[in-house]
This record gives C-alpha cells, sequence and structure tokens, in this order.
C-alpha cells in the first residue's frame, strides 16, 4: 500500500491525463472561429511520444489508447482510426526505445517523425480505402510539420519541468527493488 | 547496456503486444462500426460531449473572455488608424442610410399594396456559442442549447445578420453546428437578383465557393446570396451573402455572418412544409381525385 503511496508513476500517470485534459480544452476555446490556413500543432501525440519514450511505465498502453480515443471523439474525428494508427506508431517508438535513448536528441526526433507521418499516412490511407472524404491535403501536410517542430518544446518541457528524464540501468534496478 | 532490461521484459513483452494487438483490434473495429453505422456513433458523440464540455463551462468562459479582453487591447493601439477607418465608414453609411430609408418606404408602400406578411412561423430559440471543433479541419461550433429546449437536427442557424449553419448533432443539453465554411457543408442558395440557383460548398476556406450555377454569365461579383428552401433543407429567403471572385477565377460567396467572432447565434424553428409526393396530386388534390372516382363509379351505376 506504501509502496503505491510512495511510487512516483501512478502520479505521472495522472499526470499525463491531466495535461491532455488540458492541451483538449485549450483546442475547444471557441476564441477563432473563422478558418485558419494553417493547423495548430497536435500536441497530445507530441507529449505521449516523448513521454513514452522517457518512461514506459508512466504510459501505460490502455491509458494511451484512452486518451487517443476521446481525442477522436472530441475533436471530430474518425472515431478510433487515428487512434489505432497512434498505439502501432508509439509500439514502434517503443521497440527502438534503446536505440534512442542512448542515441542523441536528433535520433529521437527523427524516429519520432517517422512514427508520426506513419501514422498519418496510414490514417489517409484507410481513409480513402473505405471512401471517407479526407482532409485537404495542404492542410494535413503543414500541421504535421508544425506538429513535429513543436516536438522539441514538448520534449523539453518534459525533460525540465517535469524531470522526465531516460532511464539508465541504475534507475531501472531501483525501480524493480521498489516494486 | 540497455538489453540487460529485456531479461525482464521477457514474460511481460508478449503479453503487451497482444494487449496492444487487441486495443488496435477494438478502435480499428469501432472506425469501422463509426463507417457502416454512422448515425449511432454519432450519437454516442454527441452523449460523449454532451456530458464532457457543460462540465467545462465554467473554465472556458473565464479563458474566452480574458483573451478577448487582450484582443480588444491589442486593437487600441491600432486605434488613430481604427478612427479613420471609422470615418470614412460612417461617411458611406450616411449614404446607404438615405438610400436604405427611400427603400424602405418603397418597400412598406408596397407590402402594403400587396398584403404581404412576413412568414410568423419562423421563430427563433438563442443559444451561446460554448465550443469550437478544437480542429483546423472541422469547422463547427457547439451550442448551449439542446434537445431540452426542443432543438431539431436540420435547422437553420443565423447570427444577428447572416446564415452561419445548420445544426448537426443535437445532445441533451448542447447542440452542434456545422458552418457554412466546414467540408462537410452543401446548401443550395438562389443569387438574386438574377435568380441563378447554385449549391454553396463550404471548402475550409472564409468564403465557401458557389458550384453547379446555371448560367455563370448572368452571376456578378456583389449580387446577393440568399437560400433557396430546395429540397427544403432551410427556410427560403435567408441571407448568406454577397457573391465575390478569388482570384483563380472561382465564384465564392462572402459570408454575411461575422464568422470571427460567433457569440449568440438563433435556431429557426423549421416547419416542415407541404408535402408533394407526385404530379397528380399537385393538379388536383387526393381528395378531388377521389371524389371523382366516386362521380366515375355514380356514373357508371346510373349508365348501367
Amino acid at each position: 500500500m506504501a509502496d503505491v503511496l510512495l511510487n512516483p508513476k501512478w502520479g505521472y500517470r495522472f499526470l499525463l491525463l491531466l495535461l491532455c485534459a488540458v492541451i483538449l480544452f485549450l483546442n475547444l476555446l471557441p476564441i477563432n472561429t473563422a478558418p485558419r490556413a494553417w493547423g495548430a500543432p497536435d500536441l497530445i501525440p507530441c507529449l505521449i511520444f516523448s513521454w513514452t519514450l522517457r518512461r514506459p511505465s508512466y504510459a501505460p498502453t490502455i491509458l494511451v489508447a484512452l486518451i487517443a480515443f476521446s481525442a477522436d471523439m472530441i475533436l471530430q474525428r474518425p472515431p478510433g482510426l487515428f487512434a489505432a494508427a497512434f498505439l502501432i506508431a508509439i509500439e514502434f517508438l517503443r521497440s527502438r526505445a534503446a536505440d534512442i535513448s542512448t542515441g542523441t536528441f536528433t535520433v529521437e526526433w527523427a524516429y519520432v517523425a517517422l512514427a508520426l507521418t506513419a501514422a498519418v499516412l496510414f490514417e489517409r490511407v484507410l481513409l480513402n480505402i473505405t471512401l471517407v472524404d479526407t482532409n485537404p491535403l495542404r492542410l494535413t501536410l503543414t500541421q504535421l510539420v508544425i506538429t513535429l517542430l513543436a516536438y522539441p518544446a514538448v520534449a523539453a518541457f518534459c525533460h525540465f519541468a517535469l524531470k522526465l528524464r531516460f532511464q539508465s540501468p541504475s534507475d531501472v534496478r531501483m525501480e524493480g527493488a521498489i516494486q | 547496456m540497455a538489453r540487460d532490461r529485456t531479461t525482464a521484459d521477457d514474460y511481460s513483452r508478449p503479453l503487451r503486444r497482444m494487449l496492444v494487438g487487441i486495443l488496435v483490434v477494438l478502435l480499428l473495429g469501432m472506425y469501422l462500426l463509426w463507417r457502416i453505422d454512422s448515425p449511432r456513433v454519432e450519437r454516442l458523440r454527441i452523449a460523449m460531449i454532451d456530458r464532457f464540455v457543460p462540465s467545462m463551462d465554467w473554465a472556458m468562459a473565464p479563458v474566452t473572455g480574458l483573451t478577448n479582453i487582450a484582443r480588444d487591447f491589442q486593437s487600441y493601439t491600432r486605434i488613430y488608424e481604427q478612427n479613420q477607418d471609422l470615418r470614412r465608414e460612417l461617411q458611406q453609411m450616411k449614404a446607404w442610410r438615405e438610400a436604405a430609408l427611400q427603400l424602405e418606404q418603397e418597400n412598406a408602400r408596397l407590402l402594403d399594396l400587396n398584403k404581404v406578411r412576413i412568414d410568423p412561423k419562423l421563430t427563433h430559440v438563442t443559444g451561446v456559442v460554448t465550443a469550437d471543433s478544437g480542429s483546423p479541419f472541422r469547422q463547427s461550433v457547439l451550442l448551449n442549447v439542446g434537445a431540452r429546449d426542443g432543438i431539431m437536427d436540420g435547422w437553420a442557424t443565423m447570427d444577428g445578420i447572416g446564415l452561419v449553419g445548420r445544426i448537426s448533432g443535437v445532445g441533451q443539453n448542447t447542440s452542434r453546428v456545422i458552418l457554412l465554411t466546414d467540408t462537410n457543408s452543401r446548401i443550395p442558395v438562389t443569387v438574386q437578383p438574377s435568380g441563378q440557383r447554385a449549391i454553396l460548398v463550404g471548402d475550409n476556406e472564409a468564403a465557401p465557393t458557389l458550384e453547379l450555377i446555371e448560367n455563370r454569365d448572368l452571376v456578378r461579383p456583389g449580387d446577393r446570396v440568399v437560400t433557396s428552401g430546395d429540397g427544403k433543407v432551410f427556410p427560403a429567403g435567408l441571407l448568406v451573402g454577397q457573391v465575390a471572385q478569388s482570384p483563380d477565377r472561382r465564384l465564392r460567396a462572402r459570408l454575411a455572418a461575422d464568422y470571427e467572432r460567433l457569440k449568440f447565434l438563433r435556431v429557426l424553428r423549421s416547419h416542415d412544409g407541404e408535402l408533394i409526393e407526385d404530379q397528380g396530386t399537385l393538379l388536383a388534390g387526393p381528395k378531388m381525385q377521389q371524389s371523382d372516382e366516386k362521380a366515375d363509379a355514380q356514373t357508371g351505376a346510373t349508365d348501367g
């Protein structure tokens, strides 16, 4: 019992949920209802990517699926499609976690760009296969680029403000000892 | 190195893979369900939003208010330019006012001549915009009126001046308005004064395009665009905006409603019009036809 309370894992899981709710809330504010020529960065994937890469145990798959599905529902996207693509992308990044944690930030960024682009492409292809109207390509591409440009800022926020760091082997042993 | 860790994960990794697989299949299943039976899932969506968004209302109002105050404050820095603009506009307005007064008198005389009454069936419910779609790909807003207030799918929504969109998705306390600028929006319109019919197609730009115009030559930039009431999508004669030509020579409608700040929206109560099923009933009503048949039968009987 005391272990659960002392373990920062649950605190960080709750924090992830809270941050995603705040991002959704900011997106929903009716500040500008006129159409824009560019898409604001999609911060939720950025946040979850950098979170999972740093501490996989702080972003359990079920929580990620729940957040992604709620985002699909609330932001008027086809429900479940991008969430599924996103889960696959995260699984890909997790399988490459060893390379990423030992490499430089550029390596991490490149992997994230690869995963996110693949997810967006997957969503678009499936939408086309199932004959659903897709979003304008220009808008999708600008949003993808802006989201990827925003990734370093989100990663820096996780690293410096939230003290989410890559695990060194000694940390793993410590954590194993606590559990 | 990092590889050492995997010895501990050896048992949990296949399990997690399976969990991810199941979740992905579930999510894709949800998507297929949406593709096959869209209305049911959309009802689920609006129910979810109905539960989720109004509970954030207490936080949304102040934040929106603060950003608006900040934006208003920014506009003070341009106060001199604004003053000049306003003066110039006022000058134009005075000219227009004269024209309007004359037209009003003329209109009153003509209405008096024709004994026309404005349709009293078009009453409205006013709602406040509580949230927008939250995504750059969808142009819609959420109103704080819903099924509780008798709102129904498909009703027209206006701000004080022009058409804004139509209701699509009604929750208990909220309803979603698909704006004319959304890529899913298709509205039958008439261009005045030539009376050309067209379809107003939203494409995520500030001014939706006019498509399927019968005769393009009769439509000029500056013409008025009003709803036509075709297909009974909307009541006829609601102001939409003015025709404008974009640099790529496509005709667009510059919307009369102020899309920069949608705050209070009117939802017009629409009533079903007379339904004409086939041409026969249009020429002679069903009662007349029946009585004709009866008359035939009677004449037949008397003849026999």
